[in-house]
């Protein structure tokens, strides 16, 4: 019992690093208007893609550790995110499974034989298609709106498992999101800022490496 | 009259017998205030002394299950499942009906904390393998890769475990089961996808669960399902309950149920007959009188000998009620035959066929305990002391109570009568009436099937047990009764065979659970690694980690540092005692009879052929036997089914021997009824369809004992006072026949073999012991 819960954690801790950072509409129960209004600012469109740069701050690091690359999220698909600075990395995750390359060995897990993890892929597609209630049950948050696009939003986890994974997720964004900062509760945090977001349809290639 | 003239021998037993009636009465009225009764059927279960450990293992893995209710919720959608799970939970809690839901995530985090100081001591087959062969070079690309790709949440800080190694251990672990937590519940979904099923778990509360026949929690759970299925609007919403408590509950109130159908149904089928045939009082105060102390007596003493009694001994004993009136009609029969009789003289005069009668049925019972076989002894115990003390009472009680004339009845003198009417079979008529009944019992016996099924025992409504199926399967749950003992002389050795095990199986499982659905295997060196493989997993992951952490850190330019781990090895003591081994416990099994011993469990079984190969893959292991409890028990039966069944032709041989010391040539009319219809019995069983067993082989041990008394009243009485020997034989055998055709109505199928089998044989006794009467005038009566 406890180690399966474990392994959602894990994978969820994972996923949902993955699901912040894709611009996607965050929901929580409390304050209600407030998720009402960042759910109406945000667009939810079948295909977003833009280029990311993210900082990492780990124990034991002198200095933080940062990278540059591209994303694109397909709805109803999955999430490509591709580390082009200073290693080249893919993550492709789908409802079906989960594939890392990196230094050409690519590692694959099947979510079908993994259904913690499949779970959290639908959770993850459920955000993408603007599924309110998805991450209310997960998380608590509070936040501001600013100016007419603008809003800012941190979502504390409400089980006792997650939070032995994430400390604490801080999002902002107008009409997608810009920022992700995600502090583990290991005490190694992330901060991805977005830019350069748009809605161009997946090319070929894209589409091939999500099948 | 003074005093001392009355105080003859029939008032010093009298008196005698009020003071034992007196203990035991004070004895019932303690035992009723808190009554131990027994329901779990493995504790009827013979002890089987060739497998002493495979037993405790059972027992072990039975007991870690026996306060858990398994509740799976399934719909097709989830939010469905979730709401729907939601007023399960609540309505459930509400009705406050003895049962707590059983909360995980707390032990969650104390898991982790346990295992975290040797992170570096656990590796899945698969890392060992990869780090072996492993270029550190390689490695520290993939690991700068990880570094700057998108965080992948690990459990412990980067610098901790720099290749990821600790989330794919605990992932393995958690393959162990299907179920996994999402959304607060944990969720599993049908192999074809059609269903999604949230799992709740409860746990019995209380130190001892009582069972008293109420069915509480059954009602309960009954009550927050309809309440989750009525709020799902157009959803449908199936539930699945499962869980020794439920099995335990309903075998308690079947069994009260059935206790209170045969006990006051033959009670007062008893009493009717006797009004009927007596028309009078004195007789049925009596008899019943005499049922009373007998199985009040019978119940003390049980419990005095076993400490408790079992529910199925208390149904079984019900039916003591048809069998301990005999001696009390007997002698009612015989007053009215001889009415003039002083009561003590007609009681001495009975004596001897009453004395014979009760031996030859005590005998019966007591060979039942011959079997090592608790549950039979119990109810061996039981029935043989309640017939002593039916008997007692009678012979010491009706002579002196039993005052004043019993007129008798139209209907029995009727009855009484009716036996000269009754043909009589001889000579010709009765070679070929012998000739014509072997031919129909030849057919029978020819068409029986033998059946040695543990389940007999087992009377589980079908419905919960196909549920408890279903769960298991959705639920991928090892079979308890199927699994492997690994044995060893120290705990390290046994940790190192499982591993062995689990080398020698992994190609095999791999390629069955592509075929079918995944199999797993459940072993406490999953959790806890021998020290040998402890060390080694040290080592490696201690190299490996420490080059990949100075490439990395000359890349980067860092000066990193791997945190130190703890320098001892995981204890298996320090594990058994912990949270961290909560559920698996019970497949330690520790040192038994000079050696220790565990348990590796079997995960997803789904085919027989499975099985078959699995064991003899296993057994190639040094220290590894395959264990089928089912089996092993079926087969058991099945020796105890031979045994018994040689012990009845012994029966016979010397139940026959028995008479002939006592009726000389005539002594074949008392036993042959009795073989006959013995005989008779095995055949309708083919008739029937039903299968043969052990049980059957039981009852017509005490058919043997009962049906001869028949044919001993008969024959003690062979001048005026047959026709009322008749009358008490038939009063004695319809009253008997009721209170087990009762019987043969419980659901449970080795009662209800039982029961058929007592019914069938006391009618064919019936019909042939008056056929070979010896007639009014004969004097073919040997001794005395």
């Amino acid at each position: 019992m406890t180690s399966r819960r474990r392994l959602l954690s894990a994978a969820l801790a994972g996923s949902v690093g993955v699901m912040v950072c894709l611009s996607s509409p965050v929901w929580a129960q409390t304050p209600a208007d407030l998720l009402t209004e960042v759910s109406r600012r945000l667009d939810s469109p079948a295909v977003l893609r833009g280029e990311f740069d993210q900082t990492k701050t780990l124990k034991g690091f002198k200095r933080p550790l940062l990278s540059h690359g591209s994303f694109v999220m397909a709805r109803d698909r999955g999430i490509q995110w591709i580390t082009n600075e200073p290693f080249a990395s893919t993550l492709v995750v789908t409802r079906e499974r989960l594939l890392t390359v990196s230094d050409g060995v690519s590692q694959q897990v099947d979510t079908r034989q993994e259904p913690g993890l499949r779970a959290v892929n639908d959770m993850l597609m459920a955000l993408l298609a603007g599924d309110v209630k998805a991450l209310a049950g997960r998380f608590q948050s509070e936040g501001v709106l600013s100016g007419a696009q603008g809003w800012r939003l941190s979502l504390m986890p409400r089980e006792a498992g997650l939070a032995r994974f994430i400390a604490r997720i801080e999002l902002e964004g107008d009409r997608h999101v810009t920022h992700v900062r995600l502090h583990e509760a290991s005490g190694d945090d992330s901060s991805i800022r977005f830019s350069r977001q748009n809605t161009t349809a997946l090319s070929p290639a894209e589409v091939a490496r999500f099948n | 009259m003074k005093f001392s003239e009355r105080l003859t021998l029939p008032h010093c037993l009298a008196l005698f017998w009020m003071l034992v009636v007196a203990a035991i009465a004070v004895h019932q009225w303690n035992f009723w205030h808190a009554p131990r009764l027994d329901t779990d059927v493995f504790s009827l279960l013979p002890v089987d002394e060739q497998a002493p450990v495979a037993q405790r293992a059972m027992r072990q893995l039975a007991e870690q299950g026996e306060r858990r209710v398994v509740v799976m919720v399934g719909a097709t959608d989830w939010s469905a499942v979730q709401s729907a799970a939601a007023r399960f939970d609540q309505t459930l809690l509400a009705a406050h009906a003895g049962l707590r839901r059983v909360a995980d995530s707390a032990a969650a985090g104390q898991t982790m904390d346990f295992y975290q100081p040797w992170r570096d001591a656990l590796l899945t087959d698969q890392q060992r393998e990869t780090l072996r062969n492993a270029q550190p070079k390689a490695m520290a690309q993939q690991a700068l890769g990880r570094l700057h790709g998108l965080s992948t949440g690990q459990p412990t800080a980067w610098l901790a475990d720099p290749l990821g190694l600790w989330s794919t251990w605990w992932s393995q672990r958690a393959g162990l089961t299907a179920a996994r937590p999402r959304d607060g519940l944990l969720w599993v979904a049908d192999a074809e996808g059609h269903r999604e099923w949230a799992v709740l778990l409860y746990e019995t509360e209380g130190s001892a669960f009582r069972l008293d026949g109420q069915r509480r929690w059954g009602d309960a759970l009954d009550q927050a399902g309809r309440v989750a299925q009525q709020g799902a609007g157009s959803a449908s919403i199936q539930l699945l309950l499962a869980g020794v408590p439920l099995h335990a509950e309903a075998g308690a109130v079947q069994g009260n149920h059935e206790m209170n159908t045969i006990g006051w149904g033959s009670l007062a089928a008893v009493v009717a007959l006797v009004w009927w045939a007596f028309w009078a009082l004195r007789p049925v105060v009596l008899i019943a009188l005499s049922l009373l102390v007998g199985c009040a007596a019978a119940l003390s003493v049980t419990v005095w000998v076993f400490g408790q009694v079992h529910l199925l001994t208390l149904v079984f004993g019900a039916s003591l009620v048809g069998v301990a009136e005999d001696f009390g009609i007997h002698y009612f029969a015989s007053r009215l035959s001889t009415p003039q009789t002083e009561r003590w003289q007609l009681m001495k005069h009975l004596l001897p066929g009453l004395s014979l009668a009760l031996l030859t049925s005590v005998l019966g019972y007591l060979v039942l305990a011959i079997v090592p076989f608790p549950g039979l002894r119990q109810m061996a115990l039981f029935s043989a002391v309640g017939l002593v003390a039916a008997f007692l009472t009678a012979v010491c009680w009706f002579p002196v109570f039993d005052r004043g004339a019993l007129p008798g009845s139209r209907m029995e003198r009727a009855v009484a009568a009716s036996l000269a009417d009754w043909p009589r079979l001889r000579g010709r008529t009765l070679m070929i009436s012998l000739a014509i009944f072997g031919m129909l019992c030849a057919w029978g016996v020819s068409r029986v099937k033998v059946n040695d099924d543990l389940r007999q025992l087992q009377s589980s409504p079908p419905a919960l047990i196909k549920a408890q199926m279903e769960v298991g399967r959705l639920l991928r749950m090892p079979s308890p009764a199927q699994f492997f003992m690994v044995q060893g002389p120290d705990p390290q050795t046994v940790l190192e065979r499982e591993e062995a095990l689990k080398l020698q199986l992994a190609p095999w499982l791999g390629q069955a659970s592509r075929q079918s659905v995944p199999l797993s295997l459940n072993a406490v060196s999953d959790w806890v690694p021998s020290h040998r493989r402890q060390t080694e997993n040290k080592a490696l992951t201690g190299r490996v980690e420490a080059a990949v952490l100075s490439q990395v850190g000359q890349v980067l330019g860092e000066n990193l540092v791997r945190p130190a781990f703890s320098a001892t090895l995981i204890d298996l003591d320090a594990w058994l005692s912990s949270p961290a081994s909560t559920g698996l416990r019970a497949q330690w099994l520790g040192q038994v009879d000079g050696t220790y011993a565990s348990v590796v469990l079997i995960g997803g079984l789904a085919h027989r052929s499975q099985v078959a190969e699995l064991r003899t893959l296993g057994e190639q292991v040094h220290g590894i036997r395959w264990v089928d409890r089912t089996a092993d028990m079926s087969a058991l039966l099945g020796r105890f089914r031979t045994t018994m069944a040689w012990l009845l032709v012994l029966g016979h041989g010397l139940v026959w021997a028995a008479l002939a010391l006592r009726f000389g040539r005539s002594s074949w009319r008392a036993w042959l009824p009795t073989a006959l219809a013995s005989l008779g019995c095995v055949a309708v069983q083919g008739w029937l369809g039903e299968p043969f067993q052990l049980f059957n082989l039981l009852a017509l041990m005490l058919l043997l004992g009962m049906g001869v008394d028949y044919g001993i009243f008969l024959l003690e009485h062979p001048g005026e006072g047959q026709g009322h020997a008749w009358l008490a034989v038939l009063l004695g055998a319809i009253s008997t026949g009721l209170s087990f055709g009762l019987l043969a109505l419980s659901a449970t199928p080795a009662l209800h073999a039982f029961g058929l089998t007592l019914l069938v044989g006391l009618t064919l006794v019936c019909i042939f012991a008056p056929s070979l009467r010896l007639q009014n005038t004969d004097s073919e009566r040997g001794t005395t």
